[in-house]
């Protein structure tokens, strides 16, 4: 293997990848049942099936958060651009907090900055890929890396353009939001693919 | 590695833009701007959660000296937000209903009438009075209508980016650093205490005599400023088309001879609004009926103190909360906790007003860092008359 390193970090990004996957399901799962159990008297046997789901979503979300950085930071020694990767994922969660807890024009601001982050992570993550498969001569990773950065990048700038439009007609943004987060899902299920490839790429004994 | 500097340099590039950018967001929003309360009042309102206040009140300083949206929930459970602006024009009254429609669905809008009873327009063009509006909403289709429509050409892009208007103000920064923390406040916090109310804690001592006790028998009329009247047109042809239950209202004022014309136009108004079906309540011609005591309750001749607004609030909020119109909405458990801490501040407000005209001091009152520290002081019990 010739990046033992970064084999072992695209690994855990993957997995963090997966567990963050079904972190949304069960969290999914959890909102469905409170829709539904709020239909009805509130009966305390509704509430494990609505909390337990949220724990699991909960748990599940922290131990993706830890593996990408443990993921991130063991790439890095292979390649610099994990670093940088690794840099903004904590630039990305700081902002979250700060918006998370502030409310008007600062809360806006510095979720933009969390979403740039994490766009930022993403690209970067992606040329560090880039980068092993072109030491490794794999013309098609390098095709698909530069594919899932384009579409990405893309599919943030529709999304931002998308957001001005309730400015100038109003109560659109739920049939926007939908939009947007089908173009969103979908550059996600091409970097998710991109990693994929790049996993079973790096696994390979040359 | 054509491809990856192609790629970082393209990050590194958006990302001192977006350094930029957000730099100047921040100095237009927290630093280089002209922050009073009017700023405080308007963005609070935006902070609301959506479709979640039952009434909002649209005016000048009139309705946002007179009524209590705190003692208002306290006493009957209904939410308001006094989403008004000193001075405001007209035009603003109009863009203001718009803001509320987009943003909220209240099932009352009340608008205080000072904005249609001047005696001419010269207020619709005074730029301090249409920035102190203006420069606090955010972007949105309805301010660049007005912009758009209202606003010389010379002046659009401040109105746009208010950093060009105001970009000098550094220098006063020592000054400015009270309300430049109570905006940091406003917006770390996610509500305003206070929904809007201020007042200054006075009570108003004139050698001029009050005429409040003539204004019921009052029934003559004066024509309004047709520019102001056909803005009144307009709004009521909007509340039409879009099915809004809009009252129209006048506070109580300390009326005097040099202020009588308005009277007659609030009388003119009166029967305009009757002929095209809409409810007005002209409190001011029946402020003793309301208990205005002329004599302690106001702070200058068109405003009341917490004296008089608190009973002027208890009058029309008992009136709103006995109208069908008035839908009192459901409140998840944090809108109730965050209300009651409305109520608190208000009572609280009421004792330190009341604190002060006792020893004779004057001071404003509203919400700002100094403000709020001294209220910590008074006690949060309900208010009773």
């Amino acid at each position: 293997m010739r990046f033992p390193k970064g084999y072992a970090g695209v690994n855990k990004l993957f997995a963090s990848e997966i567990i963050n996957i079904f972190s949304s399901v069960m969290f999914f799962v959890a909102s469905v049942f409170a829709v539904f159990s709020s239909q009805r008297i509130v009966n305390p046997q509704y509430l494990p099936i609505i909390v337990i789901p949220l724990i699991a979503a909960g748990l599940m979300s922290v131990v993706a958060f830890i593996l990408q950085l443990v993921g991130l930071g063991q790439a890095k020694k292979d390649d610099q651009m994990f670093k940088t990767a690794f840099a903004f994922v904590f630039v990305g969660v700081a902002a979250s907090v700060v918006s998370f807890m502030s409310g008007g024009t600062l809360s806006n601001i510095f979720s933009s900055i969390s979403e740039v982050s994490s766009l930022i992570v993403s690209v970067y993550t992606i040329l560090g890929i880039y980068n092993f498969a072109e030491k490794m001569d794999n013309a098609s990773i390098m095709l698909n890396a530069k594919i899932t950065i384009i579409i990405g990048a893309s599919a943030f700038a529709v999304a931002v353009i998308l957001r001005m439009v309730p400015v100038f007609f109003p109560r659109t943004e739920y049939m926007l939001d939908l939009f947007v987060s089908v173009t969103e899902l979908t550059a996600y299920i091409i970097f998710l693919i991109c990693l994929g490839r790049a996993r079973g790429m790096l696994a390979e004994k040359k | 590695m054509k491809f990856q500097n192609y790629v970082t340099r393209t990050v590194k590039t958006a990302c001192f833009f977006l350094a930029v950018m957000m730099s100047c967001l921040l100095l237009q929003q927290y630093v280089l701007r002209n922050v009073d309360h009017n700023s405080l009042r308007v963005e609070g309102f935006y902070q609301e959660e959506r479709d979640s206040l039952d009434a909002v009140f649209i005016g000048a300083s009139d309705i946002y000296t007179s009524f209590m949206p705190g003692r208002a929930y306290e006493k009957y459970g209904f939410t308001s937000y006094l989403l008004a602006s000193e001075s405001i024009t007209s035009e603003g009254v109009i863009t203001a209903v718009k803001e509320v429609v987009r943003t909220q669905h209240p099932s009352l809008i009340i608008i205080e009438a000072n904005a249609f009873l001047y005696g001419d327009s010269d207020n619709e063009t005074n730029e301090a009075h249409v920035h102190k509006f203006f420069d606090n909403l955010p972007f949105s289709i309805n301010k660049l209508n007005y912009i758009n429509r209202k606003v010389p050409v010379d002046n659009k892009w401040e109105y746009m980016f208010p950093l060009i208007k105001y970009h000098g103000l550094w220098t006063e920064l020592p000054d400015r650093v009270n309300m430049m923390q109570s905006n940091f406040n406003l917006d770390l916090r996610g509500y305003n205490y206070l929904k809007g109310f201020r007042t200054t804690a006075k009570v108003f001592k004139s050698d001029t005599p009050s005429l409040n006790s003539q204004l019921p028998y009052e029934t003559g009329e004066l024509d309004l400023d047709p520019e102001l009247q056909q803005n009144l047109f307009d709004l009521l042809d909007y509340s039409k088309e879009n099915n809004l239950n809009v009252i129209f209202v006048r506070a109580p004022h300390y009326v005097t001879k040099d202020t009588y014309d308005r009277v007659k136009r609030s009388n003119k108004m009166e029967s305009i609004l009757e002929e095209r079906g809409f409810d007005y309540y002209a409190f001011e011609n029946y402020s003793e009926l309301i208990g205005i005591d002329d004599s302690r309750d106001f702070y200058n001749e068109d405003h009341m103190n917490v004296y008089g607004a608190i009973k002027f609030t208890d009058f029309l909020a008992e009136g709103l909360a006995n109208d069908d119109d008035l839908k009192i909405g459901e409140q998840s458990e944090a809108q109730q906790e965050m209300w009651k801490e409305v109520s608190a501040t208000t009572n609280r407000l009421y004792r330190y007003c009341d604190d002060l005209m006792t020893n004779g001091e004057e001071k404003g009152a509203q919400e700002d860092v100094i403000t709020l520290d001294a209220l910590e002081n008074y006690s949060d019990a309900p208010i009773e008359r």
